[in-house]
C-alpha cells in the first residue's frame, strides 16, 4: 500500500481555487474505504506499510515488543551427575553385523535416559518457527581401555574399544541421527606386568558442544540429551562391553526461537 | 515529520483552496506518508507487524554410518617427493611443517556422506552484503554453525603398498568453514586485521589467520592403536569439533585472491564445512587417512542489523 493519493485531489477539481466543494468532496478525503485504503485518511485503518516510512527511518530494538520476533532460555547444572551401568537395561555395544562391529545408534538409544541439565521443555507461541538448540557438556567414564589382567580374570586384551558411553539428542521424543555420539574408554587398568592401574585418563573424556536446527509448530516441545551405558559382562571375545560408571560434568542446553 | 501537526481553521478564516490543501497535506504527507521515530512508541511493533528475523535458513545433516566409508586422504608421491590429496602442510617435503601461501594454505575438501552428498548449504541467490542489499529489508549477516565428530586417524606407508604402519607422531585433522560463489572455487574466512606474512613459511601456520579453522589430533592410545586397521585393538578418537561464526560484509572483503590480495570474493552463495589432514613431523611422507562419523551444518540469514541503527 503506497502513500495517500486523495480521492479528491487538493487544488484540483472541486477543490481547485474558486470551485465549490460539497461536504461529500471533503468527507471522501477523510474517509473513503477501499481494499488498499490509499485514497483517504482511512489508510491508517490497517493499510500502513513500508511505503509510509520516511526513507531515512529504521526501526530499532526498542520498537519491538519482547518475544515477538524471538525468544529463548537456557537450563544448566554444574553438579556432577553420575551414571552407573545398573541403571540401564544392558544393551550391548557389540554387534558383529554393525559398522566396526558395533551396535547402531537407534538400538543403543532405546535404553537411554534423560540427563538433568541437558533437557528443556518449552512453549512455541508462533505458528511456525525455526528453533536452534544448543548444548554442551563433558564426561569421563571408567570403561577400560587396557585389559591385560584385572582382578584375576583372564581377559582378552583386544576388545577394549567396545567399552564406551553413548549420548543422543531427542527432539519431541524422536532420535536425531546426526546428533548421536559414542566415545571411547577412559580407564587405564592394571597391567599384566604388575604396574598399578593408571585410573581414569582425563585426556580420553570428551566434550560435546552441539547444535540442531528444527522447525517447530505452535505448542509445547521437548529436547534432551540422553545417555546409555553398556552392561553386558561375559566372554570378552564374544559379547562383553561394560562401562561401570560415567560422570557427566558441567552441562547446559538452550533454545532460541525465531518466528 | 512523522506526526500530525494539524492547524485548525479559526473563526473567520477563509475556507479556500490554500487552506484546505494545507490541512490535507498536514494530515497525509506530514502525518502518514513520511513516518519517523516520533510516530512510533517504544514496543509498538508486535508479532503481526514484523517479518521474521530470518530471511532464509538451511541445515545439512550427515547422520548415517555411510559417512565412515569416506576416506579423507593426505598422500605422499614417493617418486615425485611431493604431497598429494587433502594435505594441511601442503608445502612440506621434510619433517618441517610447511604450508603454501594463501589462498593455497592447505588443501581442503568437502565433508561427504558416502552417498554423493557434500556438506554444503546453498543460498537462494548470491549475497554481496552491499549497501542496497544490506538495507532495510536485506540480509545483514549469515550465522553459521558447524559440528563434526572425527572418528579416527589411520596411517599407511605409501612406499609399501599402503600397508598400515605405526605413526611417528600424532596425526590429526583440521576443519573449517569456507564460502564460494560457484561451488567450485572455495575461500577461507580470514581475520580482518591478520597480516600476510612473507618470507619463510617453516612452522608458521597462519600467514593469514583462518578465522574458522579448528584442529584436532589423535593422541596417546588413539594414535597408538588407530593405525592397526585389521586389529580389534582399534581405539578411535571420536573428538568433536564445534565452530560458530558470523559471515558479514567484512568477511567477504577479507577473502584473498590468487595474488594473496584481499577482496578475492565479491559475493557468495555456497557455504561448506571443509576438511584437511594434518601429518605431523616425520609422518610427512606417509599416507594419513581421516574418518568422520557425524557432521551437521546450519546457516541462518539474519535480517537484523548487527548494530542498532
Amino acid at each position: 500500500m503506497p502513500n495517500i493519493s486523495y480521492k479528491n485531489a487538493p487544488g484540483s477539481g472541486t477543490l481547485a481555487e474558486g470551485q465549490a466543494p460539497t461536504g461529500v468532496d471533503i468527507s471522501e478525503n477523510w474517509y473513503f474505504p477501499t481494499a488498499t485504503g490509499e485514497q483517504s485518511l482511512e489508510v491508517i485503518n490497517g493499510h500502513l506499510d513500508q511505503n509510509n516510512l520516511d526513507a531515512s527511518f529504521k526501526f530499532n530494538n526498542d520498537h519491538f515488543q519482547r518475544g515477538t520476533v524471538s525468544r529463548g532460555t537456557m537450563v544448566g547444572s554444574t553438579a556432577n551427575s553420575d551414571y552407573f551401568d545398573s541403571m540401564f537395561t544392558g544393551t550391548s555395544n557389540r554387534d558383529i553385523a554393525g559398522t566396526y562391529g558395533e551396535t547402531d545408534d537407534a538400538t543403543l538409544s532405546l535404553s537411554s535416559i534423560v540427563i538433568p541439565g541437558l533437557s528443556v521443555r518449552f512453549y512455541v507461541p508462533y505458528a511456525s518457527s525455526k528453533c536452534i538448540l544448543q548444548w554442551n557438556f563433558n564426561h569421563q567414564s571408567d570403561g577400560l581401555y587396557i585389559l591385560n589382567v584385572i582382578d584375576g580374570q583372564s581377559i582378552n586384551d583386544t576388545f577394549n574399544k567396545f567399552n564406551f558411553p553413548s549420548f543422543f539428542l531427542f527432539v519431541d521424543g524422536e532420535l536425531q541421527q546426526e546428533n548421536c555420539r559414542r566415545y571411547i574408554p577412559c580407564f587405564g587398568a592394571k597391567r599384566a606386568s604388575g604396574l598399578a592401574s593408571s585410573g581414569v585418563d582425563y585426556a580420553y573424556g570428551r566434550h560435546w558442544s552441539g547444535h540442531k536446527l528444527v522447525t517447530l509448530q505452535k505448542g509445547w516441545h521437548t529436547a534432551s540429551i540422553r545417555i546409555t551405558l553398556p552392561s553386558t559382562p561375559g566372554s570378552f571375545d564374544t559379547a562383553a562391553s561394560t562401562v561401570p560408571q560415567c560422570r557427566v560434568r558441567t552441562r547446559g542446553m538452550r533454545y532460541i526461537l525465531f518466528r | 515529520m512523522g506526526e500530525i501537526n494539524y492547524t485548525p481553521f479559526i473563526e473567520e478564516e477563509p475556507f479556500n483552496q490554500t487552506g484546505l490543501s494545507d490541512r490535507f497535506a498536514q494530515l497525509a504527507q506530514q502525518g502518514i506518508d513520511d513516518l519517523t521515530d516520533t510516530a512510533f512508541q517504544k514496543g509498538c511493533l508486535s508479532e503481526e507487524h514484523t517479518p521474521s528475523f530470518l530471511s532464509y535458513s538451511e541445515t545439512v545433516e550427515f547422520g548415517t554410518d555411510a559417512n565412515l566409508t569416506v576416506s579423507y586422504e593426505s598422500d605422499w608421491d614417493v617418486a615425485g617427493s611431493a604431497q598429494t590429496g587433502l594435505t594441511y602442510w601442503n608445502g612440506s617435503t621434510s619433517s618441517t611443517p610447511v604450508m603454501n601461501y594463501p589462498p593455497n594454505d592447505g588443501v581442503w575438501g568437502h565433508i561427504q556422506n558416502g552417498a554423493g552428498g557434500n556438506l554444503v548449504a546453498t543460498l537462494p541467490a548470491s549475497l554481496d552484503f552491499t549497501q542496497n542489499f544490506n538495507g532495510r529489508y536485506g540480509v545483514s549477516a549469515v550465522l553459521v554453525m558447524l559440528n563434526v565428530q572425527m572418528e579416527r586417524m589411520e596411517v599407511y606407508d605409501p612406499a609399501n603398498q599402503d600397508n598400515p604402519v605405526a605413526p611417528s607422531d600424532e596425526p590429526g585433522l583440521a576443519v573449517c568453514i569456507q564460502v564460494s560463489d560457484d561451488n567450485v572455487n572455495w575461500y577461507h574466512l580470514y581475520l580482518g586485521d591478520s597480516q600476510y606474512t612473507s618470507g619463510s613459511a617453516a612452522g608458521n601456520p597462519p600467514y593469514r589467520y583462518r578465522l574458522t579453522e579448528r584442529r584436532q589430533g589423535a593422541a596417546g592410545v588413539e594414535a597408538d592403536y588407530t593405525i592397526k586397521i585389521g586389529s580389534d585393538r582399534n581405539l578411535p578418537s571420536r573428538r568433536d569439533i564445534s565452530i560458530r561464526t558470523i559471515i558479514n560484509q567484512s568477511s567477504i572483503s577479507n577473502t584473498v585472491n590468487a595474488q594473496n590480495a584481499q577482496g578475492g570474493l565479491g559475493s557468495f552463495r555456497y557455504i561448506r564445512g571443509a576438511v584437511s589432514v594434518i601429518k605431523s613431523g616425520s609422518d610427512y611422507n606417509k599416507k594419513v587417512v581421516a574418518r568422520i562419523r557425524k557432521a551437521n551444518l546450519t546457516i541462518m540469514c539474519l535480517r537484523a542489523n548487527e548494530v542498532n541503527p
